[in-house]
């Protein structure tokens, strides 16, 4: 008995000391919330860029209408600037699967690549298809439309063949549904991502954090990796570029590494930089760890912009400055998924576990 | 000495109430009953030893591999019916092996499953076996009541009293270090998550409090199995048992652990206590006393005692054969398991592998989820022995196989395996695991110091 009230009192006069050593600015530190990450990011980020996603689909569907109503190459230009400004701003979303876009299986269904062209060939000549079926996963999207708008002989291919045109529109009005679903799916998400501070590693800050390095992880092995042969034994792969017809595979990675950069500062689409994982480093002390992932971003995504021509060109050209781009960002999930995730204590394993 | 040994075989031997015993059985009965239908009905049967391709087995044992498709429920459902027998005392003994033998079968399948607490389940289980666990208030002694006992040999309560001291004094012991003493790691990372919280989620952001529940849980740790011990502390050192698993419970995922602890530690309570409830539990299942009038003496003491040494020798070696070894146990995990180190780091590893083709030092780089579950994976970037295996269960995938490219082929004999790794321990900056240079299918696996582990570096930008 005594013992124990000595231990209690011991532990007491511990904690009345350490509360008195504290200074404002541990303090400050002490009082930061994931909470403030969540809601800044589904505010002025997530909910924002599906938004402006909603809009550039229903802008591709609006222009593709034009083009069947009168095909034209003029016409057929407008149609791809609409795709490759929607296909941008998928990738300016894509990172968040979270939530709904999780529950509709988005990135699947609008970002898989390569695509099968052979399956689109057949839908196209059979006239009935099932988009939804897993057997079509590789022949929707936006990569079948990259086949499809910018394929060898597509102008004439598309005026000519009512059932292609049909096909196009199946594609197009199947990405619309998702994505409208997923739009009206974050109305009452918000609420429960914002709430979603809790450790376990299904909650939402958890799904964002493992999102948030899946995201890159996918982008350097499919977007980079694989084509450059890191699969192969060294031998390229160029069939499995992405967006490889209209050579579009570039932009596509520098918008993608873009906002995964944005997201860890918490920088909305307008640029005002509210509270990201950043912050949550420096508040954990971590302000080297939050640089050094800062200035990462920021070499993968000016990088690429010092390429000349497509990724495709570049495998040719000069094949190392992709290795070594590659190598670089493998480098950087180190400090993402070894630092970052496990200073914010966040868990992969929903299983029974005890910490060891 | 024979005097010591005298006052020994004494103690062990001196006729106690089998009530705590009986009490027991049905508390680890229950519990065992719980925690397997709570496996199954998560679904663990299936995502852990049914889909899984490769499972990381245990030195030695190679030869322990699952059984096919859905035939992996039959030991979990063998496990269902044995609890039942162990809780009824029907058929105890037989149902006592059934469950060790099912649960130490389904725990050797992967030590990407390893948790301490399934360690002292198998222990706790293989102990079960040998008492006198249903001489009383059992269908055993029901139907033979030539089983029954009024006095059976304290050695038989003193053992799980013991076991349960050995899991709370070498966790304690484990904690004696200075990243959990002096920078309150890992609870620091792990309480700070719950910044959020309404009210309390200051305190979890701030240090101290994590400083207070490392000191608070090793001194715990240490001195929990004297204070339930001694009659005149029991009470109140119960009283914290309860609240330290119920905050460890409420604090982390450790399923039925806690559980297991605050209900397995009542054994440290006399007959007095345990017969209020179990004459209760008597009374409605209208259990019949019969008296009896002799105690038949028990056989083999020099057995009994001698076992019973090796037993807790064995039970404090091996929690102590990490000192055999150089360099960091965090690091090197050279000694870890088995030696009750729970709760007690936080380990975070990125590892890639790379098949390399000798030939032409070209390679492949592979995705660890091709080949293993998230939480293998998870396990297995951290602990060398795992990430040995898995480099020479790559080895055995692509030896003598044909690796085409669209017009190139590649015939891959004996490719060399590669592996970079990085660790992260206790929140300092990741470092250096494994390097790439070594080649993976030159080491064994086996008991020795790995020398091709990078060092430990010290730094204390944690």
């Amino acid at each position: 008995m005594k013992m124990t009230r000595y231990l209690i009192a011991s532990v007491c006069l511990i904690s009345f000391l350490f509360t008195q050593c504290k200074d404002k600015e541990e303090e400050q530190k002490d009082d930061f919330k994931k909470e403030a990450i969540l809601s800044n990011l589904a505010d002025n980020y997530i909910v924002p860029s599906y938004d402006d996603l909603q809009t550039h689909l229903n802008s591709l569907s609006n222009s593709w209408n034009d083009f069947i109503a009168t095909p034209s190459q003029t016409n057929l230009d407008v149609v791809r600037m609409e795709w490759k400004a929607s296909n941008l701003s998928f990738h300016r979303i894509k990172t968040i699967e979270v939530g709904p876009a999780m529950t509709v299986g988005l990135n699947g269904a609008l970002g898989t690549f390569p695509a099968d062209t052979l399956q689109i060939e057949t839908n196209v000549t059979a006239g009935t298809y099932n988009l939804a079926s897993l057997d079509n996963i590789d022949a929707i999207g936006f990569e079948s439309l990259d086949f499809l708008f910018f394929g060898t002989d597509c102008l004439n291919k598309l005026t000519n063949s009512a059932n292609r045109k049909a096909y196009v529109t199946a594609v197009i009005t199947k990405m619309q549904n998702e994505v409208n679903q997923v739009v009206a799916g974050w109305v009452s998400y918000r609420a429960t991502f914002i709430a979603g501070t809790g450790t376990s590693s299904t909650s939402p800050f958890s799904l964002l954090v493992n999102a948030f390095c899946k995201d890159f992880e996918l982008a350097k092995t499919a977007k980079i990796g694989i084509p450059i042969g890191t699969q192969s034994l060294g031998i390229q792969q160029p069939l499995y570029l992405e967006a490889r017809r209209s050579g579009f595979g570039k932009e596509l990675l520098i918008a993608n590494m873009e906002s995964i950069h944005r997201l860890f500062l918490g920088k909305s689409n307008s640029g005002a930089n509210g509270s990201g994982f950043d912050d949550y480093l420096i508040a954990l002390e971590k302000s080297d760890l939050s640089a050094t992932i800062d200035n990462r971003f920021n070499t993968i995504e000016t990088q690429p912009t010092t390429w000349s021509g497509t990724i495709e060109n570049m495998m040719a050209s000069s094949p190392t400055t992709l290795t070594d781009y590659y190598n670089y960002m493998q480098g950087t999930v180190v400090y993402m998924k070894t630092d970052m995730a496990s200073a914010f204590g966040v868990l992969i394993t929903y299983q029974d576990n005890d910490g060891d | 000495m024979t005097a010591i040994s005298h006052r020994i075989s004494n103690y062990c031997f001196r006729g106690v109430s089998p009530t705590p015993l009986v009490a027991f059985r049905l508390i680890f009965g229950a519990l065992m009953l719980f925690g397997i239908l709570r496996f199954m009905l998560k679904g663990w049967v299936n995502e852990l030893y049914i889909e899984p391709d490769f499972h990381f087995t245990y030195l030695g044992f190679s030869w322990v591999q699952p059984l096919v498709g859905s035939w992996m429920y039959l030991p979990f459902i063998l496990m269902v019916i044995a609890s039942l027998g162990i809780i009824l005392g029907m058929r105890y003994r037989l149902s006592a092996i059934l469950f060790f033998v099912c649960f130490t079968y389904v725990e050797l399948l992967d030590k990407a499953n390893y948790l301490n607490h399934y360690y002292f389940v198998s222990l706790v289980s293989f102990i079960m076996c040998w008492l006198p666990a249903h001489v009383d208030f059992s269908v055993d002694a029901r139907l033979h009541p030539t089983i029954r006992r009024e006095t059976i040999p304290a050695w038989t309560v003193l053992i799980i009293q013991l076991q349960l001291g050995i899991v709370y004094f070498f966790a304690g012991i484990a904690k004696l270090n200075s990243d959990w003493l002096f920078h309150a790691q890992p609870l620091k990372t792990w309480l700070q998550a719950y910044r959020d919280l309404p009210l309390v989620g200051n305190l979890f952001a701030t240090s101290w409090l994590a400083f207070a529940f490392s000191w608070f849980g090793c001194i715990y740790d240490l001195t929990i199995p004297f204070f339930l011990s001694f009659r005149k502390t029991r009470s109140i050192a119960y009283f914290f048992v309860i609240v330290f698993h119920i905050v460890t419970w409420l604090l982390f995922p450790i399923g039925v652990f806690p559980w297991v602890m605050i209900f397995s530690t009542l054994i440290f309570f006399p007959a007095s206590f345990h017969t209020l409830w179990i004459q209760w539990l008597k009374k409605i299942c209208r259990w019949k006393e019969i008296t009896l009038f002799q105690t038949r003496k028990s056989i083999g003491k020099k057995i009994v005692l001698w076992g019973f040494g090796i037993y807790l020798t064995i039970q404090v070696v091996v929690p102590l054969r990490y000192t055999l070894y150089p360099g960091n146990l965090f690091w090197t995990e050279e000694g870890f398991r088995f030696s009750w180190r729970v709760m007690l780091m936080h380990k975070e590893g990125y590892a890639t592998f790379y098949v390399v083709d000798r030939t032409t030092n070209n390679s492949i780089q592979i995705e660890n989820a091709t080949y293993l579950t998230p939480v293998q994976i998870d396990q297995m970037a951290t602990q060398p022995d795992m990430i040995l295996q898995f480099a020479h269960h790559l080895e055995n995938v692509f030896n003598d196989t044909l690796i085409s490219n669209g017009e190139q082929s590649v015939h891959l004999k004996n490719p060399a395996i590669q592996a970079e790794v990085f660790v992260s321990l206790n929140g300092r900056p990741h470092q250096l695991y494994i390097r790439r240079t070594i080649d993976l299918t030159n080491e064994t696996y086996t008991l020795k110091h790995r020398t091709w582990l990078e060092q430990f570096k010290e730094s204390n930008d944690f």
